[in-house]
């Protein structure tokens, strides 16, 4: 395990003001807190290596676990362990073991060129200068920073700055690398090269990576297991694809006609959703019949000239279970 | 991949990065020309304003509690001087409640340097260059005219003190500015602090009563500034409500006050709640 996290805790307290008159100048001598729990109480773990997501709605508490967890935050109660340190009371060492890339904000220097901040932080990182030279030339392949490496960072596009952080998060090779939504705001293309970059650190390189993102495809293209948090507390944690089989009680089947009106189809084992003449939708259980039965009776019995097996959305998985906000044993790869 | 890491003590590793974070702070400064060359003419007309004040002050009353314009213009030089020592190296804790609101802390903590560090390195306070200039200007030219016969001593005593005087003030800024991590926005709080010293603190303090002087020897050590160490080497001793000594070891107070303002600082960032969690 490279992290080892216990009954985590984190509160806030702030002045609390009731609304009305004066609030204002309430707030500056009231002496009653008002406590917000925004972690409460979760405990995972996460092997060396992995690529995990770490999903939850605006608000759930992820920010603060990762804050915890980097060191940034101390926790009110219960453990956190990251190679074997307390990220906060470890600070430097754990500083070294870990890289980090917020999407909302740079660790770069604004006003200086993306190559100085790199530079800067090969001087910080005390890396020497042939690996620096290697490990850069490697990145500005795969991440094409050839283009505006001697560019100040205040002058980079989104994109452009999100490639230049992910590289000077990496440079010092990392053993983990927590990554909040990397690919906020940025276009497919973008998207692409930051998934492609994460994808080859951790499967080429071993580094482990706890990915915050609220996008599934994110997910979907990266991560085997997932953790989901909601207010705090964990919803569940493990595997993507079972978490898909838990939650999506039925699959869609799509099938497109020329020869005869699809409105007119049917089957015994599925029903059918929408149709129009060109096309049909039906839908069955996958726990009652398996997919190649409905498929194979369709086939069998109408000339059809396409046919589609939609995936389980996992949009729409993660959308049910913040609805139903109940936690989900944890099932498949889950510690 | 990871690799092994090189190991240093933490102070070897703060004096590497001070080094590494300093130049990357006047080069980024430097990268805005002439804002570089405004902001230190902008220092010096800033507290040249305020020895023309006392130039002001002096031609019309001549003596201050017994100080003649010599020695108080000796006493404002060593002040401007003293300041310099805290604003040049330590002036970016001005921008602490920014670090804070803007989230900074948070790349602050991330990296294997120091926080306090980092804070006075985020950017090159420029307009202090101005203050240096003006301040060691003001010494060259006031020292060689007070009431002073200099010799080795005098003059390393007049270093010592210059330098602890930039330590005290930087210790009561760093201590007021670690209070920012808990109440996220102490600016007033250190605007009066600085300009409390700024106003008064290159002239004879026993100008107040002997609890006024007290206090602002004890509580608000301003007193370690610039006027205990000028008694010694003006030979005022005698003038002062407390033993002689503890005027000839005022150069000791800045590492002192320093401390404490740095060990509070230390321990007040587990309090720093970082904006959007």
């Amino acid at each position: 395990m490279i992290i080892e996290v216990a009954d985590l805790t984190k509160d806030f307290s702030r002045p609390d003001v009731r609304p009305g008159r004066f609030a204002g100048t309430r707030s500056l001598f009231t002496r009653a807190r008002k406590v917000t729990r925004a972690v409460d109480g979760i405990s995972f773990q996460i092997d060396d290596g992995e690529l995990i997501g770490f999903l939850g709605p605006n608000g759930a508490g992820k920010s603060t676990t990762i804050k915890m967890l980097t060191g940034i935050l101390v926790p009110t109660s219960g453990t956190v362990t990251v190679a074997g340190q307390v990220p906060w009371r470890d600070r430097r060492r754990n500083a070294r073991t870990i890289g980090a890339v917020f999407g909302q904000r740079t660790q770069l220097w604004y006003d200086l060129p993306l190559r100085n901040s790199f530079e800067i932080i090969r001087d910080l990182y005390s890396m020497d200068p042939a690996t620096y030279r290697t490990r850069l030339g490697e990145f500005t392949e795969l991440l094409d920073l050839d283009e505006f490496i001697d560019t100040p960072v205040r002058s980079l596009s989104l994109g452009q700055r999100m490639r230049g952080d992910l590289v000077a998060a990496m440079l010092y090779a990392p053993r983990i690398l927590y990554l909040d939504e990397p690919t906020v705001g940025l276009d497919v293309v973008a998207k692409g090269k930051i998934r492609e970059f994460v994808a080859e650190i951790n499967a080429g390189r071993g580094t482990t990576v706890i990915l915050t993102t609220h996008d599934m495809d994110d997910v979907e293209r990266l991560c085997r297991r997932v953790v989901i948090i909601d207010h705090g507390k964990i919803l569940y944690e493990g595997d993507v694809g079972m978490l898909k089989a838990q939650y999506v009680t039925s699959r869609d089947v799509v099938v497109h006609c020329t020869d005869f009106d699809a409105t007119t189809i049917s089957s015994p084992f599925a029903q059918v959703v929408s149709a129009d003449t060109f096309k049909a939708t039906l839908r069955f259980d996958p726990e009652v019949t398996a997919a190649p039965k409905v498929v194979h009776d369709l086939t069998s019995r109408y000339p059809i000239t396409d046919l589609s097996l939609l995936e389980p959305d996992l949009e729409d998985v993660i959308r049910q279970l913040y609805t139903e906000r109940t936690p989900v044993p944890a099932r498949g790869t889950g510690a | 991949m990871a690799e092994q890491v090189k190991t240093l003590s933490p102070i070897r590793e703060d004096l590497r990065a001070s080094r590494i974070l300093l130049r990357a702070g006047w080069r980024a400064a430097m990268s805005y020309r002439i804002s570089f060359l405004s902001a230190i003419l902008g220092g010096m007309v800033l507290q040249g304003t305020q020895l023309l004040f006392i130039g002001v002050l002096l031609a019309k009353f001549n003596v201050i509690d017994g100080w003649r314009l010599n020695d108080i213009a000796f006493l404002f030089g060593m002040r401007l001087a003293a300041h310099a020592f805290y604003v040049v190296p330590f002036g970016a804790l001005l921008s602490i409640d920014q670090a804070i609101q803007q989230g900074d802390v948070d790349r602050y903590l991330l990296r294997p340097a120091g926080t306090y560090l980092q804070v006075i390195t985020r950017y090159a306070p420029l307009m202090a260059l101005g203050d240096a200039l003006l301040g060691f200007g003001a010494v060259a030219v006031f020292a060689p005219q007070a009431s002073v016969d200099w010799t080795p001593g005098k003059v390393v005593f007049l270093i010592a003190a210059l330098v602890g005087g930039g330590l005290v003030e930087t210790g009561m800024q760093t201590f007021l500015a670690g209070l920012s991590f808990r109440m996220t926005s102490t600016m007033s709080l250190r605007i009066l602090a600085d300009d409390t010293i700024t106003r008064f603190s290159g002239y004879p303090l026993t100008m107040f009563s002997r609890w006024g002087f007290l206090s602002l020897t004890f509580i608000f050590p301003m007193a370690f500034i610039a006027y205990l160490p000028a008694t010694v080497l003006l030979g005022r001793t005698d003038d002062l409500p407390i033993p002689a000594w503890l005027a000839y070891l005022s150069p000791a107070g800045g590492p002192v006050v320093f401390a404490i303002g740095l060990v509070f600082f230390n321990r007040m960032i587990r309090s720093y709640t970082s904006p959007g969690s």
